[in-house]
């Protein structure tokens, strides 16, 4: 089987211009998404109390509001979690998730958790449900873990900004990495556009998606460098173009069989693995993307700002 | 066989044994009673290896928390400490002070009342406290002393130190199997407590964040409320006396308010054993109470303290709350009793801070994530499930694609997935919910490295290489580009292992153990299949990569 035909000769950087506005847009875009409409930040990142309930049988979600709103735990947020593909039926899960972690009764701090669980009792019997997990998040910590998260992915660019550099060139290190913020960038645009909740596992997901994309990215700069070393005439640009028709292939395999295992684990998997899956199956395709369009091509527009270098110059390096 | 490929082999197949012989004790682990179903010879031969894969909490169920100690109020009071100190050796060497006290920004200031004993009062302490503490002058009178930093952070970290220490000996008392206690950060701790069950889940939220602080004080005045205590002492609570509530176990409403003295001290400190018993009154409506017993140093110090006092009130006072107030009718040595009226529960679970004693300061649960049983054998069979269909279909894309040749790199899947497992086991690392999801998509990576090579292979083939040759080729150019797109995902993966915790560690694990593997298995273990192909089949062999090759 092949499917990408041997001697493909498209011109990746010629339209160089026209990837960079779509991409800058795209970039744009994305970072007015944290504006509107708003990252949907959950409990890692919001702190709050969370419980994870299972009720035998199907209760109502209004009646459940009620009882949850009478606590006076700040806004109570109710999600309803159906059994899902090849899962048990019979039963129905509900994530209650309040703002506080305690109130005040009687001059007694009493955990929020506790009190929803009796108030459930007390609603809809002690025998009905089931409580299958509890978290719970201070505001001190949310804080902490965003800033961390936002910390390791720039200290992971900074990582690869060095290995490339020393095992390539500070151009093409940079180029890569910048390729690798656009990814991260884009991607995080794309799930505050479908709204799905921020976790600690989107942050791995993140750092997954760069630690993808700088692999397609190294690839094509190791033919680069390959062929740079063998050309004889023609431009950086020409050679570019080459090594990608001459990687297209691998590009595009490895992104298919990466993107198959996270396809089933998007189906197949629930809670964080979903969500893990849904933002890798995104920028899987992203950093397919700026690997071939953006990055290299970022090389060449180093060059059009620092000026030309002739091949024999290039090759001494 | 060239001696290269023996050798080859022979290391593949060492490595292959190896993986097998970890994986056992995982394969013959009876997770849920989480007990082993190796025979017991196996498990007397030290050698064996006898761990399994551990599940992370979020899969096993348990709770996994991080507190935070007050590491401020460790300065505060080892500093009131050194104040209390410098106070009592002013008074005993004849210095007059104004005043002395400690300020709300960590400072001891000081207030001579003249010019002389300032000087001979500012040269005690810089004799006897030069090192930690640091002079300076903003009035003629007024000295202040700053405490230094490397003393302050000894103090935090000393502070941390104990509490962890508290913590690990409730957490024994309380019985849980495995738990891990470890410092996160300068001031937080995370306990991982496997096993906790819902209905454990608040006694031991209880006894981790009690202070279990005990003290024994002579009672000096009791009132039913804290103003009748005050007009009695012209509106101030003298020096030397705090006033303190005593408070129903049962209503939690306060019954009187106690002023009490403050020495002469004596502590929970002292304490070597304390139990619960029902204290023969329980058809009085009394509940349970706590026996405790002191030390040879305690005793010492309570028969005197007693001795001296018969007939006077002695307050035992729990957590800054009076719980009784008994008359002393003798002289006590080493045991005595907490009445309160407690619950079943509630004594135990005094009975067991008690034993493991009291928090040097404050704590506070910053973050919390338990898991039931319930929940974690759902997600394990989800995860399962998903990360099979995964692979599945990776390793039929493989094939489809590659014909035979995918079937080799298939094998170098599985290697890959025995060699996850065997570092899982033997590094004892936890397998956690997003790690299952981590070995799925290092199949899906670790394919990419065959990917290169067969597609390098492809394109020697197309440029009219020998099937020989183009292994070769295919082999030696990939090398390098293998290393080093796999080496920037480690720098990722070493990241997200260094900033996360628990569930994103164990992903950050597999993803690290896989990528390892998968260079191995990729560029050793597929090529030394290829070799031993050609070396038996020889040209007549087609070793099919989807492609036809010249020969």
């Amino acid at each position: 089987m092949q499917w990408i035909k041997p001697g493909t000769k498209i011109d990746f950087v010629g339209k160089r211009i026209y990837f960079f506005i779509a991409s800058l847009t795209a970039i744009v875009l994305s970072l007015l998404s944290f504006l509107w409409p708003k990252p949907n930040w959950g409990l890692d990142f919001k702190g709050g109390s969370e419980l994870r309930v299972r009720f035998a049988k199907e209760v109502e979600v209004g009646k459940l509001r009620k009882a949850m709103d009478s606590l006076n735990l700040g806004e109570a947020q109710i999600q309803s979690i159906k059994p899902g593909i090849a899962e048990e039926k019979g039963h129905e899960d509900f994530i209650i998730r309040v703002e506080l972690q305690q109130a005040k009764e009687d001059q007694k701090t009493v955990q929020a958790s506790k009190l929803i669980s009796d108030k459930l009792a007390e609603t809809f019997g002690a025998d009905s449900f089931q409580v299958l997990s509890i978290n719970f998040v201070g505001p001190k910590v949310g804080k902490e873990l965003r800033v961390h998260g936002v910390q390791a992915l720039v200290y992971a660019m900074i990582g690869i900004l060095v290995y490339v550099s020393v095992r390539f060139e500070f151009r093409y290190a940079l180029g890569a990495v910048l390729a690798l913020l656009h990814d991260s960038i884009i991607s995080a645009g794309f799930y505050n556009v479908i709204q799905r909740e921020w976790s600690l596992t989107i942050i791995a997901a993140l750092l997954t998606i760069i630690g993808y994309s700088v692999n397609d990215t190294i690839v094509v700069y190791d033919r680069i460098r390959e062929n740079v070393r063998k050309a004889r005439r023609g431009t950086l640009g020409e050679i570019i173009n080459q090594s990608l028709n001459e990687t297209l292939s691998r590009t595009i395999l490895t992104s298919f069989a990466t993107m198959l295992a996270v396809l089933f684990l998007a189906i197949f998997g629930t809670g964080v693995i979903r969500d893990f899956s849904i933002i890798m199956l995104f920028g899987i395709v992203v950093g397919t993307y700026s690997s071939i369009y953006i990055a290299s091509s970022l090389v060449l527009l180093y060059d059009d700002i620092r000026g030309r270098r002739s091949l024999d110059q290039e090759r001494k390096k | 066989m060239p001696s290269n490929l023996r050798w080859k082999i022979i290391l593949i197949a060492v490595l292959t044994a190896l993986g097998i012989f970890l994986c056992v004790p995982s394969l013959m682990w009876d997770y849920s009673s989480n007990t082993s179903r190796m025979p017991d010879w196996w498990h007397d031969a030290k050698v064996l290896p006898r761990r399994a894969v551990v599940l992370g909490l979020d899969l096993q169920g348990g709770m996994h928390l991080v507190v935070s100690v007050d590491t401020e109020e460790a300065v505060r009071n080892d500093l009131t400490q050194i104040k209390d100190y410098i106070k009592d050796a002013l008074r005993q060497e004849k210095i007059v002070v104004e005043d002395i006290q400690t300020t709300p920004d960590n400072k001891i200031q000081i207030d001579f009342s003249d010019s002389a004993n300032l000087d001979k009062g500012s040269t005690w302490v810089r004799k006897f406290y030069g090192r930690v503490l640091q002079e300076s002058a903003p009035s003629t009178l007024r000295r202040v002393y700053t405490l230094d930093d490397t003393q302050a952070n000894e103090y935090r970290n000393n502070a941390v130190k104990q509490v962890m220490e508290t913590l690990t000996s409730r957490i024994d008392e309380f019985g849980v199997s495995e738990p891990s206690i470890q410092k996160q950060s300068r001031n937080r701790i995370v306990l991982q407590l496997p096993g906790i069950k819902e209905e454990d889940r608040n006694r031991v939220l209880n006894i981790i964040q009690r202070t279990a602080k005990l003290e024994f004080l002579l009672v000096d005045d009791v009132a039913s409320s804290k103003e009748a205590l005050l007009a009695r002492s012209n509106g101030n609570v003298p020096p030397g006396k705090i006033i303190l509530p005593e408070v129903d176990e049962k209503t939690g409403k306060v019954s009187a308010w106690y002023l009490l003295k403050t020495e002469p001290k004596m502590t929970g400190s002292y304490l070597v054993d304390a139990r619960m018993n029902t204290g023969g009154k329980m058809d009085l409506g009394g509940g349970y109470n706590v026996d405790f017993q002191f030390n040879l140093e305690g005793a010492r110090l309570f028969s005197r303290i007693t001795g001296e006092n018969i007939g006077k009130n002695l307050a035992i006072v729990l957590e800054d709350k009076v719980k009784s107030a008994p008359v002393i009718k003798a002289r006590i040595f080493d045991r005595g009793v907490i009445e309160g009226r407690f619950s079943l529960e509630e004594a135990r679970d005094l009975a067991i801070v008690l034993r493991a004693g009291a928090l040097p300061v404050g704590i506070r649960v910053e973050e919390e994530r338990t898991v039931g049983p319930t929940l974690g054998k759902d997600l394990i069979a989800r995860g399962q499930l998903a990360a099979l269909t995964a692979v599945a279909a990776v390793l039929l894309f493989m094939v489809t694609y590659y014909s035979a040749g995918g079937l080799i790199a298939d094998l170098a899947v599985f290697l890959n997935l025995l060699f996850i497992f065997a570092g899982l086991a033997s590094l004892r690392a936890t397998l956690t919910l997003p790690g299952i999801a981590g070995i799925a998509l290092t199949v899906g990576m670790a394919v990419d490295a065959n990917v290169i090579i067969f597609e390098r292979m492809r394109e020697e083939i197309r440029a009219g290489k020998t099937m020989r040759a183009a292994i070769d080729a295919g082999y030696q150019r990939s090398l390098w580009t293998i290393l080093d797109s796999n080496i920037t995902t480690l720098i990722a993966a070493a990241i997200l292992f260094q900033v996360g915790t628990g569930p994103i560690r164990g992903f950050a694990v597999t993803l690290t153990i896989g990528l390892v593997s998968s260079v191995f298995t990729s560029v050793v273990a597929t090529r030394t299949i290829y070799d031993l192909w050609y070396l038996y089949t020889g040209k007549s062999g087609k070793l099919r990569i989807g492609l036809k090759s010249a020969d």
